[in-house]
């Protein structure tokens, strides 16, 4: 370990603990940037003026009376609107939740932050249902006119903009890398079971994770260790596990080998993207990274298998709303769980053998080439402009949904955790992501990987709309 | 056919566009199939996910 741990979240920490500024400053900057920016942004459906106000208020008389507050003691977080907040609605961005009642207690994920101090500033877009990857009406702090990603995207704009130093998103099939990679910020999705589910409505329970968006992999990993960790309300929450640690980054890579999935690097793929990737894929070998090119042939599979699982099972979930109410849904995932009251069972199963098979596949590539992880650009496109349909790559096009989903969805699949870190821009200046995939339950490595790059790269990530300009 | 399949799953033919519909599952069923083909009949599904390895 250096000197000082990596990240916004441990530099803010160590000023808030060394009476630099107190929680309750940091509080009424991250509530007036809010205020500020929601009108350009629409980041937040509620901010908690009074919540954030008294969290602020306990971490300062703690610090006062020397008690430890804890790890991210006043700390300026934003909470997905799908997760349990004490005294809210969870409305899930959906007119069937519009009057939903106040949720009677918090979800143990807010339970956990809450516990380590951090002061919640108020609750954020997501995309309806949390089935989607545009996230309307968020939008990009570096460009307004485009989307922020989804279906976390206010989450993304939040911390893109500076108005948190961490939100939380959920990933069903890439729902934290994609706005935290069009965005310019860090996201982790870690290992399924890392993070209790319970208190946060479902899309598809067994491809559904909890996780951080945040400026740097280093912030995102504390985030994550306050966050993970058994909990008896949820029943696929992981037990007997080693538990997530601060990375190290002032190591270097040696001994590190990365394995390049090759079907990302040529077609179907905007090419400052594929540019990006590559100069990112040398600045980890120039680090000292093994880097060797790898293929994977059942990753063909990953849309169908992972589609058919999101319809069932998001059928399942809201199978209530789609009897009695199916008007109140957007057509097209209405239309998707619809297909998903109707398919056979066969087909459900056929997906969840596919789906293993897709597992065994990457575990043998990682086995066979002796991969520490492997990497993908996290998206094949940048930012899409609101009321885009598709990508034009010069040649064979896809939809906007394909080009996020293709390349983050195999981690939802298999389990694996997987990061999101800044590696670039297009000619428009909009961000470009690096996507780093671990082993199961390596999210410290991961995110040690993507410290390091971060820290040699250097980039500024500061968009047009931001409260620290 | 996609009507009766609605009314089997306790949804009303009458809110949904029927072409629309019978044309996503055409291409779910499709998507499906393809998935099907790579497998043999060993291919085992997990029916309760555990993302270990070891």
């Amino acid at each position: 370990m250096g000197m000082s741990p990596p990240g916004v979240i441990a530099e803010l920490g160590r000023r808030i603990r060394c009476g630099e500024i107190s929680a309750g400053e940091l509080a009424d900057r991250s509530l007036a940037a809010a205020e500020a920016l929601n009108p350009q942004l629409q980041a937040f459906v509620v901010i908690d003026h009074q919540g954030a106000r008294s969290a602020a208020d306990r971490v300062d008389r703690q610090l006062a009376q020397g008690m430890d507050p804890g790890p991210l003691a006043g700390i300026p977080v934003g909470v997905k609107d799908i997760i349990d907040m004490a005294g809210f609605p969870t409305r899930c961005g959906s007119p069937a939740y519009a009057d939903a009642p106040a949720a009677q207690r918090d979800a143990p994920v807010v339970e956990r932050l809450k516990a380590a101090g951090a002061v919640i500033v108020g609750k954020t877009v997501t995309h309806e249902l949390a089935c989607g990857v545009t996230s309307p009406p968020a939008s990009n702090p570096w460009d307004t006119n485009r989307i922020p990603g989804g279906s976390s995207g206010g989450s993304g704009a939040a911390v893109a903009a500076g108005i948190t130093a961490a939100a939380l998103g959920s990933d069903t099939g890439g729902s934290i890398r994609i706005p935290a990679s069009l965005c310019g910020t860090a996201g982790l999705k870690g290992t399924y079971g890392r993070v209790p589910k319970s208190g946060v409505a479902a899309l598809s329970w067994s491809l559904d994770h909890i996780g951080p968006l945040a400026p740097t992999p280093a912030d995102c990993i504390l985030v994550q260790s306050v966050i993970s960790g058994f909990h008896p309300s949820d029943a696929t929450t992981l037990r007997d596990y080693p538990p997530d640690g601060y990375p190290d980054a002032d190591g270097g890579l040696e001994g590190v080998r990365l394995g390049v999935v090759d079907r990302y690097r040529g077609s179907l793929i905007q090419r400052p993207v594929a540019e990006a990737f590559e100069a990112a894929v040398k600045v980890l070998a120039d680090l000292g990274a093994e880097v060797a090119p790898v293929e994977i042939g059942e990753l063909d599979m990953v849309m169908e298998v992972e589609f058919s699982l999101v319809s069932t099972e998001g059928a399942a979930y809201h199978r209530q709303l789609m009897v009695e109410a199916p008007h109140l849904i957007d057509p097209s995932i209405r239309t998707l769980f619809a297909a998903g009251l109707m398919t056979p069972t066969e087909h459900y199963l056929t997906a969840l053998r596919g789906r293993e098979r897709i597992r065994t596949a990457v575990r043998e590539c990682f086995d066979a080439n002796r991969l520490t992880a492997m990497l993908t650009p996290t998206l094949a496109a940048t930012a899409a402009l609101k009321g885009q349909e598709s990508f034009d790559y010069g040649g064979p096009g896809e939809d906007v949904m394909s080009a996020y989903v293709k390349t983050t969805a195999p981690a939802n699949l298999t389990g694996q955790p997987a990061l999101s870190v800044p590696c670039g821009f297009d000619s428009s200046g909009l961000p470009i992501g690096l996507q780093i995939m671990g082993r199961p339950l390596a999210e410290t490595e991961i995110s040690r990987i993507g410290q390091i790059y971060h820290d040699a790269v250097a980039l500024d990530l500061t968009p047009p709309v931001t409260c620290t300009g | 056919m996609v009507a009766a399949k609605l009314s089997a799953a306790d949804l009303d033919p009458e809110d949904w566009d029927l072409a629309e519909l019978a044309e996503f599952l055409a291409g779910q069923r499709a998507g499906i199939d393809s998935v099907r083909e790579r497998l043999v009949q060993t291919d085992e599904p997990a029916l309760r996910f555990d993302p270990r390895w070891e």
